[in-house]
């Protein structure tokens, strides 16, 4: 039975940090052969990247291996496969229940990778096969992991030492209470068996405005000192005003500088509305516009690429013959075109069947969202896409439509709050009274204006003038 | 460790096959049975392809690959130190490790393999690792990789990991292959050659210094001697004015280029015979050539395994160029310094130094490889003495019957030496044997009319033998017995009404009848007495029934009587067509063919008169 370690504390305390030094520490005592190495797992492939990164800056000198839980799962699975009785490799999708043979191979869905791979770890045998493999295991963002995913974490507990990061506050899954797998090691911490570590101190910000927001949002107070301002605005125009009016029209000692985040919940069109609003204002006044790096969903990358390719939903389940359109299609659709053609290549196939395409626009588009970084100087992004990431400066969008409960809204905002570093801005559609009747809204102080009242005081006068 | 199983799929003459092998074994079987092709295989998946010939189309089962064509070879290590550790943590190289085996168990009773998660009881740990093969039809290239086996899968399609060679290297695989080019295995040139002077740390490097100096500076430098100095100055002129080369750099010649690798390979292998007359090694005779490479790789085997490591020696016809009276000291030697080995054969006496359970009769039906051990259990367990005394007297006639072409069981042991005697006959005779095309038959030593039995034995690997009865009554018992056993054979031969193999003989005899030699004039001395019938009755006479002498010698009297030549012949080509399943034309014999299929051969025209 591993020893597990367990690192809490709230978001910008410097947990991976702490983590990666821990490894620093346990990784030459534990890893002695040429064959071991570290695993460093993680939920989401962002926070996989992150990891890796970090891993590579801090911890050069230990030999690891950094995947996704669910693909160190699959791994393990495929290894092991003619002992649950398969022949065909085994590839994980969403939507398959139980196992079901493909052209390609035999499907199966993630849970049951899981279960049957966490199954395989009780063994005596591949448990001291994995035990012996990775003596060390890592985990970041901890706190996502519930369910069948916490039970292999828990499975591999059984096998090696391990080392986690975690902050309940940040999970962010809307159909689970509490956090089952801070939850877990408290349990594991009454019998002995594990060690938790709290760190208290703030590393990613000085700004005492955004650590007070922080405060309140967490422990569900309202606050007494200042916190960030929280902007009412009636239409998308006012919104739109303030990113312009922060990041290039003020004077040149209270411009926000550095890398800049403007977080949205998905899919929303106030989103849209805004940054539209944003262009024709720096147009107006003759500034150039500002140009956004917007991270898509997979979904609409999907959708694109589609499209170009002459494909649709309905052709996933057809291998009726594809047609390389002729027109100029963009890089990424060339290259899932090329390995579309590879493949059927491979398995002897005349013509590319419909299936296949999908199969692999959906493997490039993964592959890409997975292991290709970007570090854009101003991101458009949701919360899930800023986890784990820091920014100096962030907009935080908060239209009508919402994660349902006040609990998860709260835990949203903080999540989106503890991104910056200097400053930060709520930018709320709708009026006043709406920031005050809300339940996280109004913990933050009062609702601003998006116009300073001398401003629009000034543009009354004006207009009586011109009346008269 | 020990390669306890291989598998094909798809390779060279092998559609699919699967072979159990023991530690020592020795792999019997007609010529393309697959012998050849097996112990090849081991060698491309173990070691280095230049071990081997290089991958090309030939290597795909039906020769013409296609993109998606794929070949595998996949085996199954055990024995991890010698069968005594089940932990796979144990062995790193092989199961700890991003890209390492998958552990299964193998039952050495019953040759199965185990996949459960831990292992059952009494079962030792094994791996597997697969070779899988490709051809690309764009680049018209072939492409190969080692990985280890999870499951069926094509290698090539998701990106796998392969082996690393390091590992494979462990199981020290060498094959001594039958093409035997000897210089070539002695030189500097040759992979195993290299790997046994750098297993011995034996590389001559400080040597190999003082011969390159020497061959840059000391050698006789051919470029000073006229008038090919004047020639060679010439030339060099041109070639400076045509390349703006430095006037300093001129022609010289040397022996090789004057790098290490170059110098190594020049050097050719001879044998010296009292210190001054050289001999290239290419010239020599080729059996104490095979038998000094032979023994280098033994004395190489040895240093392995004092040292810890495993040796798995693979040699194809060990026996090649050497005097019978070696072979079993050879075979002796190859179990006595290898950690596994494996040796194909031709000869029944090299096989006949095995045990019946390392023996592996190999047989190729269309594609499908079968692999049988001659016996999985002790002899002493077979009770028929007759098929006993097969294994134990008569093993190499056994085998060498096994390899045959065209397999007959006769009763016993009289019918046994009568047919050897006619087939000796009938294919020395140069006229008669054009008009037929006749195919050798191989007769198993049967004893003691147990040819039930013994059909049942010989059956299990050659189920197209062809048991020959006797028309008399016991013959027809035998024949409702073998017509109607487990498994059937699917051709019986019957003689004519009570006909017993002396009356077959009587008929081959009958048209020396009228001009006899010495010995048929002794068996008949009264010329008006010399009929058919008086003549079968001698040979069925008991005292003449044993007399071996008497049978030769009336057989190599008929060698200049054509008619008999020609009843040996016709008979023998009648025998060797039902055999193969050809349609009978001969309408002396009467055909019967019985609901379950077996169909009886009956030969009319040599009845008991």
């Amino acid at each position: 039975m591993g020893h597990v370690t367990l690192v809490t504390g709230q978001a910008g305390t410097g947990k991976t940090t702490w983590l990666l030094n821990k490894a620093n520490e346990f990784g030459p005592k534990l890893i002695t052969s040429e064959h071991q190495k570290m695993l460093a797992i993680t939920r989401m492939h962002g926070a996989r990247r992150r990891l890796e990164l970090n891993l590579n800056e801090t911890c050069p000198n230990i030999p690891r291996t950094v995947t996704t839980i669910d693909s160190f799962a699959l791994t393990v699975l495929n290894r092991w496969r003619m002992t649950i009785g398969h022949q065909k490799p085994l590839m994980a999708t969403s939507g398959a229940d139980d196992f079901s043979s493909t052209l390609f191979g035999v499907d199966v869905g993630f849970d049951r990778v899981r279960i049957e791979s966490g199954r395989l770890l009780q063994s005596r045998t591949v448990g001291s096969i994995i035990g012996e493999s990775y003596p060390l295991i890592l985990v970041d963002e901890f706190q996502d992991c519930h369910g069948s995913l916490l039970e292999f974490v828990v499975a591999l507990s059984r096998c090696s030492t391990l080392l986690l990061a975690a902050d309940d506050f940040q999970l962010l899954d809307s159909a689970v209470t509490g956090c089952p797998a801070v939850h877990w090691v408290n349990e594991l911490q009454t019998t002995g068996n594990a060690v938790i570590e709290e760190l208290k101190d703030f590393h990613r910000t000085s700004s005492v405005a955004i650590l007070e927001a922080a405060r309140c949002l967490r422990d569900n107070v309202r606050s007494i000192s200042p916190t960030i301002p929280v902007i009412y605005c009636p239409s998308h125009g006012p919104a739109a005003w303030k990113i312009v009016e922060n990041l290039v029209c003020c004077s040149t000692s209270t411009r926000w500088t550095g890398t800049c985040a403007l977080i949205c919940p998905s899919h929303d069109p106030f989103l849209q509305k805004v940054l539209d609003s944003c262009s024709q204002q720096l147009s107006k006044r003759n500034f150039s516009p500002i140009s956004w790096r917007q991270e898509s969903s997979s979904e609409e990358e999907r959708k694109t690429i589609f499209t170009l390719l002459g494909l649709t939903e309905e052709s996933s389940k057809s291998d009726g013959e594809w047609c390389i359109p002729i027109a100029g299609i963009d890089p990424l659709a060339e290259y899932a075109v090329s390995r579309a053609k590879r493949n059927s290549k491979l398995r002897g196939l005349d013509r590319i069947p419909q299936n296949l395409v999908i199969k692999e626009i959906d493997k490039t588009i993964h592959d890409r969202r997975a292991y290709c970084a970007s570090s854009p100087q101003r991101t458009v992004t949701t919360v899930h896409g800023a986890k784990n990431r820091e920014f100096d400066n962030v907009f935080i969008l908060w239209p009508y439509r919402l994660p349902p409960s006040a609990e998860q809204q709260r835990r949203w905002l903080y999540n989106a709050v503890t991104r910056s570093k200097k400053n930060c801005i709520i930018l709320v559609l709708g009026s006043a009274k709406r920031i005050n009747d809300d339940p996280v809204l109004s913990l933050l102080g009062p609702p601003q204006p998006a116009f300073k009242r001398k401003a629009i005081a000034e543009h009354r006068v004006a207009k009586k003038k011109v009346s008269k | 460790m020990r390669i306890s199983q291989i598998e094909l799929r798809n390779f060279r003459g092998i559609k699919s096959g699967k072979i159990i092998l023991p530690k020592h074994a020795v792999l019997l079987g007609a010529n393309n049975a697959g012998k050849s092709t097996i112990a090849e295989a081991l060698a491309l998946l173990f070691s280095r392809e230049r071990m081997v010939r290089p991958v090309s189309d030939w290597d795909f089962y039906g020769g013409s690959p296609k993109p998606d064509s794929r070949f595998f070879i996949i085996a199954t290590i055990t024995d991890f130190a010698d069968g005594n550790e089940n932990d796979p943590t144990k062995f790193p190289s092989w199961f700890i490790g991003e890209n390492a085996a998958h552990p299964i168990w193998w039952h050495e009773e019953n040759s199965k393999i185990s996949f459960e998660a831990d292992p059952p009881q009494g079962t030792r740990l094994a791996a597997q690792v697969a070779l899988a093969g490709r051809y690309d039809d764009d680049t018209c290239e072939f492409e190969t990789i080692r990985y280890f086996y999870y499951g069926e899968s094509d290698p090539f399609a998701d990106g796998f990991k392969p082996v690393p060679t390091r590992t494979l290297r462990e199981v020290g695989v060498f094959l001594l292959s039958s093409n035997r080019e000897w210089d070539k295995l002695l030189s500097f040139g040759s992979s195993t050659f290299l790997k046994v002077i750098r297993e011995y740390e034996a590389l001559p490097g400080k040597a190999i210094d003082q011969l390159k100096n020497q061959l840059r500076s000391d050698v006789t430098k051919i470029e000073e001697s006229a008038p090919l100095s004047e020639i060679l100055e010439a030339a060099s002129k041109e070639l400076h004015s045509f390349l703006l080369m430095d006037d300093k750099s001129k022609l010289v010649y040397r022996p090789t280029s004057l790098d290490t690798m170059s110098v190594l390979q020049s050097l050719i292998a001879h044998v010296s015979k009292d210190g001054s007359f050289l001999v290239p090694v290419a010239r020599s005779g080729a059996g104490m050539i095979s038998l000094q490479a032979f023994l280098l790789l033994l004395a190489f085997a040895e240093q392995r395994i004092k040292k810890g490591q495993n040796f798995v020696l693979i040699a194809e016809e060990p026996e090649l160029h050497l005097h019978p009276s070696l072979h079993q000291r050879l075979v002796h030697r190859i179990r006595a310094k290898s950690t596994q080995s494996i040796v194909t054969t031709q000869s029944p006496k090299v096989a006949a130094d095995y045990q019946p359970n390392e023996v592996i009769f190999v047989h190729n039906n269309n594609g499908e490889l079968v692999a049988t051990r001659l016996r999985t259990e002790p002899i002493k367990n077979i009770t028929s003495n007759s098929v006993r005394k097969l294994y134990l007297v008569h093993r190499d006639a056994l085998y060498e019957a096994l390899m045959g072409g065209v397999i007959l069981v006769p009763e016993g042991q009289s019918d046994y030496e009568w047919l050897h005697l006619w087939q000796r006959l009938a294919q020395s005779s140069p006229d008669e044997a054009e008009k037929f095309s006749l195919k050798p038959i191989t007769v198993v030593p049967t004893s003691d009319g147990a040819i039930v039995e013994t059909f049942q034995e010989i059956g299990k690997f050659r189920p197209d033998a062809v048991p020959m009865l006797d028309g008399d009554s016991a013959g027809n018992d035998y024949l409702n017995q073998l017509a109607s056993a487990a498994s059937l054979p699917r051709r019986i031969v019957s003689l004519g009404k009570n006909a017993a193999i002396e009356c077959l003989s009587a008929w081959i005899l009958e048209p020396a009848l009228a001009d006899p030699g010495d010995t048929l004039k002794l068996l008949l001395p009264d010329p008006t007495k010399r009929t058919l019938k008086n003549l079968q009755d001698e040979l069925v006479n008991s005292t003449n029934k044993k007399n071996r002498e008497l049978r030769e010698n009336l057989v190599w009297e008929c060698v200049n009587i054509s008619g008999c030549n020609q009843r040996a012949c016709e008979f023998i080509n009648d025998l060797t067509a039902i055999a193969c399943g050809k349609p009978q034309e001969n309408p002396k014999w009467k055909v019967e063919t019985k609901s379950n299929g077996v169909s009886i051969f009956t030969a009319t025209h040599i009845q008991r008169v």
